[in-house]
């Protein structure tokens, strides 16, 4: 297996492909695969309420600011702003806060002896971010707590400050009767595994693409397919360890990602929380779309593009996938309309699909294993298109004048 | 000079395959995000909130709420936009029924203590995606706030009865509905999809590499075939050198114009109303990058090596930009606040930074302080490609 050898040596006298396609994305994966701050789905007796991250501006340090902030608190997520300007534009521009209440100087007395006498109240100042529902949350509730400590003062005039503010807190903590109605089918939507999976078609596409195309192409290249085509070796066995190796590369990337879907497990990710099984199959719809890069690769070395254009049409393609199909927002679902009818084009939304359909499934059934092999089926069918066409290519290439092919013959007889 | 600077613009223009990709790439990224995200910002609006109301005897009775839920569901006075868009049905169960394709929130029955009690769609809340748990929380918020002001009132008029025999006095407890005013924080209004674009120019500013990797191996004489023959020319370095470069830049910065172009005025995108310091970020950005690239070219390295470089620093590079999702801006963003230092050494994010500052900051010191950044990498990148090619020796007899 002498070209087999050489072809996966080759893989490696490219140490950066591989390290920043393959490892380094794979690696940022699982880095982003911590910070979605998603929330499972509501059960049949609880109702986790976001948190919208908030900040506040406290200039007034009055017992009112305090009491307001302890209660923004237990509602929001608080984070920290400095008080300058650039700070909050920051904050609402990088989504970092998506609400910033400003409580200015003597607010807190001021409010109180309007709330007292029933006059108009002084108003704080919000900023609200791109998020405007939870901006909207997060200000219900700022006018929620100071609702309830204007009737407490308006109808207990006399009562200290300090009494007011624990009404107050009490009565705005006052909840309406909550039901969670069930669905009859409850999709699980908040796994890890799904997130990291989905996320790995990027260093796949990226990595395998760009490896397979240049090793591919190097064998083409004019004098060393030359002095190859008169080794003692024949053409369908070089070939064979050609296709071999562009395997080999298919099967390193996708082990390397699954290697690193075992790594969060130690670091207590709770990577590993689906079922065995789903696991096993979320890793087989990686494997199965390792081969649609693999042809992609196979095609774009018809092409012998110069290294860094096939690097650059390598990014497009990898990042168009990932767009399209909505994985690079996290999934299928993100798409509406006509995105999704394009997004249905591309072999990602199926692959996409099919780890969520195991990923969301309770019992792993015959009604639910139908659309997964469904999808793995697509994602094989656009493997074997492209494929087909880059064989295509190779075919007319192989004939033609400039590969020393049957145009030469033809040219050269008409010659003599 | 002159010469030179003509002869390496036409020969890079002579790479077809290095100028399509040039051009290509800002074009065919933003036209994506551009199909992907033009519609991003409108998810984040907050249209009515679609509830079903059971409006049975205890809803009619409830005069308070019934009220309430009238107020919520008419244009507001100040943004003539609803909170509720409420769709009434005659029973619990009709709700129930209605629930089940999915269109609503949940649905509010009101109790004989005139108590609304709220039963939510399970499969409107959880998953990766806030938005529904935000939209369900305003709906609780807004009942909370009602059951609030009931058992208040109620408590108020046992142990004050005195306080309600003023006529007026109902109505002025209650006119207070919003303590806050709402201000812009920024210069600009606030979108998600912005960034995007700015990390794909910044990214298509530094894929230009290619353009001072291509002209540097062009230059020395022993990279290509065209360096040989250059050499025999007997031209200094510095009179070969600076009109390559500069050459290489213009190029670059032409590619980039057609893509900054083609996003300001194909699909509208802001800057600010800043587009001449814009042109000033590419420009600099541009010359970072074919001075990057010559550095990178004038490496002892195999072209392998060099094209492989170049791909790691710009995906690697990329990612803390924000090109790739909100995963990639949330750890770009919270690297630039933890560890500004690699902010800072980022050519990538500084040109990012420098397009965001224009945008949203009211002062331009951020603005000033990117490209002073980019200046600074430039001449270092300069430095060090003269100290790679000069002195060279090659084999001779």
């Amino acid at each position: 297996m002498p070209v087999f050898k050489t072809a996966v040596r080759l893989v490696f006298r490219h140490p950066f492909y591989l390290l920043i396609y393959i490892v380094l994305m794979g690696l940022l994966g699982l880095v982003m695969t911590g910070a979605p701050s998603g929330s499972p789905a509501a059960d049949q007796v609880s109702f986790n309420a976001a948190k919208p991250p908030v900040a506040v501006i406290d200039r007034d340090q009055s017992e009112v600011s305090h009491a307001l902030t302890a209660f923004l608190s237990e509602r929001a997520e608080l984070v920290e702003v400095a008080d300058d300007t650039i700070s909050i534009q920051d904050a609402i521009a990088q989504e970092y806060a998506t609400y910033i209440l400003v409580i200015p100087s003597g607010y807190g007395s001021d409010f109180l002896a309007a709330a007292r006498n029933l006059s108009a109240a002084p108003e704080l100042t919000e900023m609200a971010g791109i998020n405007l529902p939870a901006a909207a949350l997060a200000n219900a509730e700022t006018n929620n707590f100071l609702n309830a400590l204007r009737i407490s003062a308006a109808t207990d005039p006399e009562a200290a400050d300090t009494q007011l503010l624990q009404q107050a807190k009490q009565a705005a903590a006052a909840k309406t009767g909550l039901s969670v109605v069930p669905a009859p089918e409850q999709i699980q939507r908040s796994s890890l595994l799904p997130f990291f999976f989905k996320w790995a078609s990027y260093p796949l596409t990226c990595g395998i693409i760009i490896l397979v195309s240049l090793i591919f192409s190097s064998f083409q290249a004019g004098e060393l397919r030359r002095r190859n085509l008169s080794s003692p070796c024949s053409t369908t066995s070089m070939n064979f360890q050609i296709a071999a190796s562009g395997l080999i590369i298919a099967l390193m990337a996708w082990g390397f990602i699954c290697l690193l879907a075992t790594i969060p497990v130690v670091g207590g990710l709770e990577l590993l929380s689906s079922k065995p099984t789903s696991v096993l199959l979320i890793a087989l719809a990686a494997l199965i779309y390792s081969l649609l890069p693999l042809a992609i690769g196979f095609l774009f070395s018809q092409f012998r593009l110069p290294e860094v254009a096939t690097n650059g049409f390598t990014n497009i393609v990898a990042m168009s996938l990932m767009f399209l199909s909505g994985i690079m927002m996290g999934g299928s679902d993100y798409l509406s309309g006509v995105m999704l009818d394009i997004g249905r084009l591309t072999p990602t939304y199926w692959y996409s699909l099919a780890i969520d359909t195991v990923a969301g499934a309770g019992d792993l059934t015959a009604s639910t294993l139908t659309p997964y092999f469904g999808s793995l089926g697509l994602i094989l069918l656009f493997a074997l298109t492209v494929f087909s066409v880059a064989l295509l290519i190779s075919r007319l290439r192989v004939k033609s004048a400039d590969a020393d092919g049957n145009s030469a013959a033809e040219t050269s007889s008409e010659a003599a | 000079m002159a010469t030179t600077f003509i002869y390496t613009i036409k020969t890079l223009i002579r790479e077809k395959t290095n100028l399509i990709w040039a051009v290509a790439f800002p074009l065919v990224l933003s036209t994506l995000f551009f199909s992907m995200f033009h519609n991003i910002d409108e998810t984040y609006r907050l249209d009515p909130l679609p509830v079903l109301v059971v409006a049975d005897d205890n809803y009619q009775q409830a005069k308070s709420f019934s009220t309430l839920v009238g107020a919520l569901a008419a244009p507001d006075a100040n943004d003539g936009q609803a909170l509720l868009a409420p769709t009434f049905t005659s029973s619990a169960a009709e709700a129930s029924e209605s629930l089940q394709n999915g269109a609503y929130l949940g649905y509010i029955t009101v109790d004989e203590q005139q108590q609304p009690h709220y039963f939510m769609d399970s499969r409107k809340t959880g998953g990766l995606d806030i938005l529904p748990d935000t939209k369900q929380g305003i709906v609780l918020s807004i009942l909370d706030r009602y059951s609030q002001d009931y058992q208040m009132i109620y408590k108020a008029a046992s142990e004050h009865p005195q306080l309600f025999a003023d006529p007026g006095f109902m109505d002025r407890l209650l006119d207070g509905q919003s303590f806050t005013t709402q201000v812009s924080a920024t210069n600009n209004p606030p979108s998600s999809a912005l960034r995007y674009y700015y990390a794909v120019l910044a990214f298509s500013c530094f894929q230009m590499m290619s353009f001072g990797i291509y002209a540097i191996r062009n230059l020395r004489t022993n990279a290509s075939p065209m360096g040989a023959r250059r050499c025999l020319g007997g031209q200094s370095l510095g009179r070969s050198m600076i009109p390559t470069l500069l050459a290489s830049w213009v190029l670059s910065l032409a590619c980039l114009l057609i893509g900054f172009l083609y996003i300001r005025f194909g699909f509208g995108v802001s800057f600010g109303g800043q587009e001449g310091a814009c042109v000033a970020v590419i420009a600099l950005g541009s010359l970072v990058a074919t001075l990057l690239g010559a550095l990178i070219g004038a490496l002892p390295t195999s072209e392998g090596a060099k094209a492989g470089l170049m791909a790691t620093l710009v995906c690697l590079l990329s990612v803390f930009s924000g090109l790739y999702g909100p995963g990639s801006q949330q750890l770009g963003d919270m690297v630039a606040k933890n560890l500004p230092a690699l902010s800072l050494v980022n050519p990538i994010r500084q040109v990012a930074d420098a397009f965001y500052s224009l945008y949203y900051y009211d002062s331009l010191g951020h603005f000033w302080l990117s490209l002073a950044i980019l200046g600074i990498m430039a001449a270092v990148c300069a430095i060090g490609c003269l100290l790679c090619l000069r002195k060279q020796r090659y084999r001779s007899l």
